[in-house]
């Protein structure tokens, strides 16, 4: 029989004698009858080599499988991948679980270490992504919380689009932080355009949406290359000496240079030379989410 | 259904707007004539043909051109604006009454006193005004063309003989009274007072060529430097990037302004040497470059003398609006240049625009702009040496 190997086996680790037992007799005789271990049991023999006719019974298994599927899919499915990757990888699991607990940076290295099959990377992915945000926001949320906000309007007659235009500092001690105000009058005037849209033509409504769309992610790129400058300010002004020095020092803004591990991700693609990634790098520095969505609604 | 709200208000300032208009092609010939009647108070007592320059600070003549600047604008927009009298306000009064506001920069309560008007009508007139002045009176402050760059450099080498020199940068405050509130910190200046920046280009004549406003008293020359729209086109090479003169073979001396000492060292941005016991020729350079820089303080010493609004400590003002009355100060600033106001003539000369300010210092220095100034001062001596 090709199930004898793999009924012996179960047998002697469940402590049964291996012969001598009338098995229908046997299930039956037991007061809690579990069926699910036998459809779950089949895939362990082709693991063994070396067992009898292991085609036919491979066949069976599946058949078996996907009929059981109807009655316990969730059992069966959930518990394949979770018993296979404890028993195959149990040190990673032990190490993941210790970075999990260590915090972020081992959570950001989850992906990196896991194994190189798809579903693995995927479940790094996954597992790091509500990890990321939070390692992001965490500090730069608090370093806004502690930042005065003032708006103010500053007219300057060199400034390209427009002499007027709306400011927002962000003040804490001797660093200031300028943005644009820009992006957010975008939305207002969207809404704005929404409605008057609604007497107008589909097609003028779509040309808006478009050019709209264009000056947005235009004004956008503009906004966040020429802004986002951290200037240390003293009454006198005491910088170093070289000016490429003082500059270096206004670049330091933090940069997520392990962004593109995250890249793996479907949605976005790998393209590590293309603007997307510049214009990522720079959103992510000042309000994740929403910015990099513009971002790709702008591409 | 009752009226629709406010279309009586409007039926009533369309009807206004008429008579206003009637009131504008009657022509000014005998407006002065009018309005200086209706003038009470200590303004009054002036008299003669100066009584006009004593109270507007502006000939006739460019305040005529004012006039026929914003009187498009101005009667475009109906209006319920009338003396106490109920009389409407022409464009001429509208005008005059923003011009004594700006320029007196007395409270909105004298300013309507002394012109019988009640002191919302003296803010709303002003404001429309400023709004008009912004739209219709850019083209009086913009970046020198080609053309008019050239004679700029020419002139700044006759004042002191500083070659390709381009104009003169310098930062003042404008005062404003604010509460003590945490809110109000970043408004506070190194003065401890509560201002507003205002950084200028200047060229020989005292015309403002380039302004940044809005920015808080808190911030620092280089900052504001730093985020202006002309510090990113020197950057790019997009200004400062005409003629270049020729000193010796194979050596040029590029576009550039100056600056004080607050300023960075920059490619296109020339500050005075720092320290004592400096070499004859860096002396030299910092005495003519001084001298250049004088401009500059005077532009803003006139402009806070002439338009005492932005001199006197505005009482908590809306810091979205006063940018924009800065802008219009400096516009009307140039246009009495431009029309070569005899008023202005007669005025005497100050510097002292930020009185009870110690002059900043930046440190920060280029190696593009410590060759440029080096090659500066040494054109200089040895251009003294040959005369």
């Amino acid at each position: 029989m090709p199930g004898s190997n793999w009924l012996e086996r179960l047998r002697r680790s469940k402590g049964l004698p291996t012969s001598d037992l009338d098995l229908d007799a046997f299930i039956s005789s037991l007061p809690n009858p579990n069926p699910n271990p036998d459809p779950v049991q089949p895939p362990a023999p082709p693991a063994k080599p070396g067992c009898g006719n292991p085609q036919v019974f491979d066949l069976m298994s599946s058949v078996l499988s996907e009929l059981f599927v109807m009655n316990a899919p969730a059992a069966t499915v959930a518990e394949k991948p979770k018993s296979s990757r404890k028993q195959r990888n149990p040190k990673l699991c032990s190490r993941l679980d210790s970075a999990s607990a260590s915090g972020a940076r081992a959570v950001a290295r989850a992906p990196a270490t896991s194994p190189s099959s798809a579903e693995n990377s995927l479940a790094g992915v996954k597992k790091g992504r509500p990890a990321k945000p939070r390692r992001k926001r965490g500090p730069a949320s608090s370093d806004f919380g502690a930042y005065s906000r003032t708006e103010v309007t500053v007219i300057d007659t060199s400034s390209s689009p427009g002499w007027k235009s709306e400011k927002i500092i962000f003040s804490k001690g001797l660093v200031w932080k300028v943005r644009d105000k820009k992006l957010w009058n975008f939305n207002r005037k969207k809404r704005k355009l929404g409605i008057v849209d609604k007497l107008g033509g589909e097609k003028e409504k779509e040309k808006d949406r478009q050019s709209l769309g264009e000056v947005k992610a235009k004004a956008q790129k503009e906004t966040l290359a020429s802004l986002e400058e951290e200037c240390v300010h003293k009454d006198n002004c005491t910088h170093t000496d070289n000016r490429d020095t003082t500059r270096g020092t206004q670049d330091q803004v933090p940069i997520p240079k392990k962004r593109p591990k995250f890249s793996r991700s479907p949605r976005i693609p790998a393209a590590k030379d293309s603007s997307i990634f510049r214009i990522k790098v720079l959103t992510s520095k000042k309000n994740g989410t929403t910015s990099t969505k513009n971002t790709l609604k702008g591409k | 259904m009752g009226p629709i709200r406010g279309s009586k208000k409007r039926k009533r300032a369309e009807k206004k707007a008429d008579s206003n208009a009637v009131a504008c092609v009657l022509g000014d010939g005998d407006w002065w004539d009018e309005f200086s009647r209706r003038i009470a108070g200590p303004v009054s007592l002036s008299s003669g043909t100066k009584r006009f320059e004593t109270i507007f600070k502006i000939s006739r003549k460019t305040f005529n051109y004012i006039c026929s600047v914003v009187r498009e604008d101005l009667m475009a927009k109906p209006s319920n604006l009338s003396f106490a009298n109920g009389k409407v306000l022409s464009v001429n009064d509208q005008v005059a009454v923003a011009l004594r506001r700006l320029s007196s920069g007395d409270s909105l309560l004298n300013v309507g006193a002394t012109f019988g008007i009640n002191h919302s009508t003296v803010s709303q007139v002003t404001w429309r005004f400023v709004e008009a002045m912004e739209q219709r009176g850019i083209k009086h402050l913009r970046w020198p063309t080609e053309e008019e760059t050239e004679k700029i450099k020419c002139k700044f080498e006759n004042i002191s003989g500083l070659p390709n020199c381009c104009g003169a940068i310098d930062t003042t405050h404008i005062m404003m009274s604010l509460s003590s509130d945490t809110s109000n910190e970043v408004w506070v200046d190194p003065a401890k007072k509560h201002s507003m920046v205002l950084q200028a280009i200047v060229d020989p004549e005292m015309k403002f060529r380039d302004i940044v406003t809005g920015w808080p008293g808190r911030m620092n020359n280089s900052l504001v430097l730093h985020n202006s729209g002309f510090y990113e086109l020197c950057e790019r090479g997009t200004r400062l990037n005409g003629k270049k003169i020729e000193i010796t073979e194979g050596s040029e001396i590029r576009e550039y302004i100056i600056g004080n000492a607050s300023f960075p060292l920059l490619p296109w941005l020339l500050t005075p040497y720092q320290g004592k016991d400096l070499p004859e020729s860096r002396a030299e350079f910092n005495k003519r470059h001084f001298a250049t820089r004088m401009v500059v303080q005077r532009a803003f010493a006139r402009l806070k003398e002439v338009w005492k609004i932005v001199q006197g400590e505005m009482w908590r003002p809306d810091k979205h609006k006063l940018p924009r009355i800065i802008f219009v100060c400096c516009l009307l600033h140039n246009i009495t240049i431009d029309l070569e106001d005899e008023v202005r003539d007669e005025m005497p000369l100050s510097q002292n625009h930020d009185s009870g300010y110690k002059q900043q210092f930046c440190d920060v220095a280029d190696k593009g702009g410590h060759a440029l100034r080096e090659k500066v001062s040494g054109y200089l001596s040895g251009h003294c040496a040959t005369h």
